[in-house]
């Protein structure tokens, strides 16, 4: 099992590095020059290529990207601002927290109301719970976000005055932005549940169980549940990195102080530098989520760990190819 | 002369076969209410992007300042916005927007992806590596932030919005693809194909690609739902289509500074593309049961 976990953890170390050198690059082709952007538009030739000489800009695409990956990796330095001259680093750091409260809570969310509401569907199959589940689940992955968080704000904030309009100060200002952003999540979820909780309550093991006059409670919780869950892991997986996505979004809606506020800003400013340094952290938070995903379906499916035990996974792949042939 | 003969016989069944086959999805899906009901309004939405320039009351870029920011009546039956145009043309034309980008990236996100997937998946070794990796790395960026960084690179327009979300596409599609090709790719017919000296494209995109066709289909008829919400939340921070295009994420953007006075100004596009969204949903998942009908008992 430790082996499995090594190999996880290096296996992810060149992809975050990539990350890095994908947005580098796209980034560093955006049209636009950074010192024109720092020194506005009146500012002179001379002292726009002053600056480009001072911040490297004149230096060949390799030795900027090699610079920067040096900054990144070893000295933990994401550059400054181009706008206010902070510290990229220090302003993703003490906004971080709140990006991280609304995408853990979208996951959290999706786990407590998300399975349950999927699990009913699939034990009530035909039912008016499965009808009603399943409603629910198509209209909340067929609306946008954003919109939805409009509507919201409308009626609770404005209509209703039940909530604040904007700001996270109080726990009541985090109700709406968490509900809003888990919605999509919770909705694929419970189809996910669902189906995968039908195909397990299909199978030829539960029936057995049913026939040796197991409690029908016994059947679902302990043998149907653990197998069903399975597959729901990788899905969390996936929605973690879209409700990181989401909350940039999210937090514009609701004025939130967090990554995605920080990183819409920089667009409409053109600040690159921020742009690339936000991008590249949420990139990295997510490859690593995906990594405690990978690990954690080690720990509750062997087929997974066996693949990458022994030999290496590609090459069991293909025997296995080979003798399904 | 026997061979021909055969060979006709042999081509008459599999069309035969073959009829009866979309026959019998379409059958399966036909069964399914909630699909036909999904199918029904997908074609109404994209009636309405053929024929908009007929069929909207008023021009879609007419400003009116006298009638601006009027409520629904008799004569704007949705209200006008901030310059007085008509809300319910501007929704109407805008669907050509809306479906045009969701379609649009999708089938740029299939073409490249199926390509990519398709070396991927017949080749193997290093070139498979190769790929994979690329797609390692460019799954690692979550879906929103890619969008809106390639957004950033190539600027805003309808071309380059469809470029930025399209891009995220191909990782998905490339992926599904190889994998189907994996198990594919080492059963007889490859290999009686390899045999009569079938050509290495034909083999890949004739023989081997209509097997694993039916997950791309599902995959991207519910896409497209995804893309179009995605290419709205782009619009919303001021990237991808920007007003005064009525595309539906960036008439929400526009309105949102008037949300306090003028709510419908947001409601109505929210809704269509709420409605377009639902649909392909639907029609999605019926898609999936009638082409995989194990899934469904």
């Amino acid at each position: 099992m430790i082996r499995y976990v090594i190999k996880r953890i290096l296996m992810i170390i060149p992809v975050v590095l990539l990350v890095a050198v994908a947005i580098f690059t796209i980034m560093h082709f955006c049209p636009g020059d950074p010192a024109e952007i720092i020194l506005g538009v009146g500012a002179s030739a001379d002292d726009i290529n002053n600056l480009r000489d001072q911040m490297g800009l004149n230096d060949p695409f390799f030795v900027q990207l090699g610079r920067y990956m040096y900054q990144t990796f070893i000295q933990f330095d994401l550059g400054e601002s181009f706008t206010n001259g902070l510290s990229i680093a220090g302003e993703i750091a003490t906004r971080f927290s709140k990006t991280l409260v609304l995408a853990l809570s979208a996951i959290m969310i999706q786990v407590v109301v998300g399975i349950p509401l999927g699990m009913a569907a699939a034990t009530h199959r035909g039912g008016w719970l499965d009808h009603l589940c399943m409603v629910l689940a198509i209209i909340g992955i067929s609306v946008p976000a954003f919109w939805i968080g409009l509507q919201l704000l409308l009626l609770f904030a404005q209509n209703l005055r039940w909530l604040p309009a904007y700001g996270v100060d109080t726990w009541q200002g985090w109700v709406l932005p968490i509900i809003v952003n888990s919605l999509r999540g919770v909705a694929q979820m419970a189809r996910q549940a669902r189906s995968s909780m039908l195909e397990v309550i299909r199978s030829d093991y539960i029936s057995t169980g049913r026939a040796k006059g197991l409690s029908e409670r016994k059947l679902l919780f302990g043998y149907a549940l653990p197998n069903a869950l399975i597959p729901l892991i990788q899905t969390l997986g996936m929605s973690f990195g879209q409700s990181l996505g989401g909350t940039v979004i999210i937090e514009n809606v609701f004025s939130i102080p967090g990554i995605g506020q920080y990183m819409v800003k920089a667009i409409g400013n053109r600040d690159y530098a921020v742009i690339r340094g936000t991008v590249v952290i949420l990139s990295i938070a997510f490859s690593l989520c995906m990594l405690l995903v990978d690990v954690a379906f080690g720990f509750v499916d062997p087929r997974i760990k066996a693949q990458y035990t022994g030999k290496g996974k590609r090459r069991r792949v293909r025997k296995e190819a080979k003798a399904h042939a | 002369m026997l061979d021909t003969k055969n060979g006709v016989a042999l081509a008459e069944e599999d069309a035969v076969k073959k009829q009866s086959q979309i026959k019998e999805i379409l059958k399966r899906l036909c069964k399914n209410k909630l699909a036909v009901l999904g199918m029904v309004i997908l074609l109404l939405y994209i009636l309405v992007a053929v024929f908009a320039p007929l069929i909207i009351p008023y021009d879609f870029a007419e400003m009116n300042i006298l009638e601006k920011n009027q409520g629904p009546s008799a004569q704007h039956w949705l209200g006008t916005d901030d310059f007085g145009r008509d809300i319910f043309s501007r929704i109407l034309y805008g669907t050509r927007y809306s479906l045009g980008l969701g379609i649009g990236a999708c089938a740029l996100g299939l073409a490249i992806g199926v390509i990519l997937g398709c070396i991927a998946g017949y080749f193997g070794g290093w070139v498979e590596e190769l790929i994979m990796r690329f797609c390692d790395v460019f799954q690692a960026i979550p879906g929103t932030l890619l969008a809106i960084v390639i957004s950033m690179l190539l600027g805003t327009g309808f071309v380059n919005t469809v470029i930025a979300l399209g891009i995220g596409r191909i990782t998905l599609n490339c992926r599904m693809v190889r994998a189907q090709f994996l198990s594919q790719r080492k059963l007889e017919y490859v290999e009686a194909a390899q045999a009569t000296n079938c050509s290495k494209v034909k083999l890949m995109f004739v023989h081997i690609l209509p097997n694993a066709i039916s997950p791309l289909i599902v995959n991207t008829t519910m896409g497209i739902g995804g893309t179009i919400m995605m290419a709205a939340g782009l619009s919303f921070i001021s990237l991808g289509v920007r007003p005064p295009l009525p595309e539906w994420g960036a008439m929400m953007s526009a309105a949102r500074e008037f949300i306090r006075y003028y709510p419908y100004q947001l409601l109505f596009p929210g809704l269509a593309m709420a409605f377009l969204v639902l649909a392909l949903n639907l029609f999605g998942d019926g898609l999936r049961d009638a082409l995989d009908p194990k899934l469904k008992n």
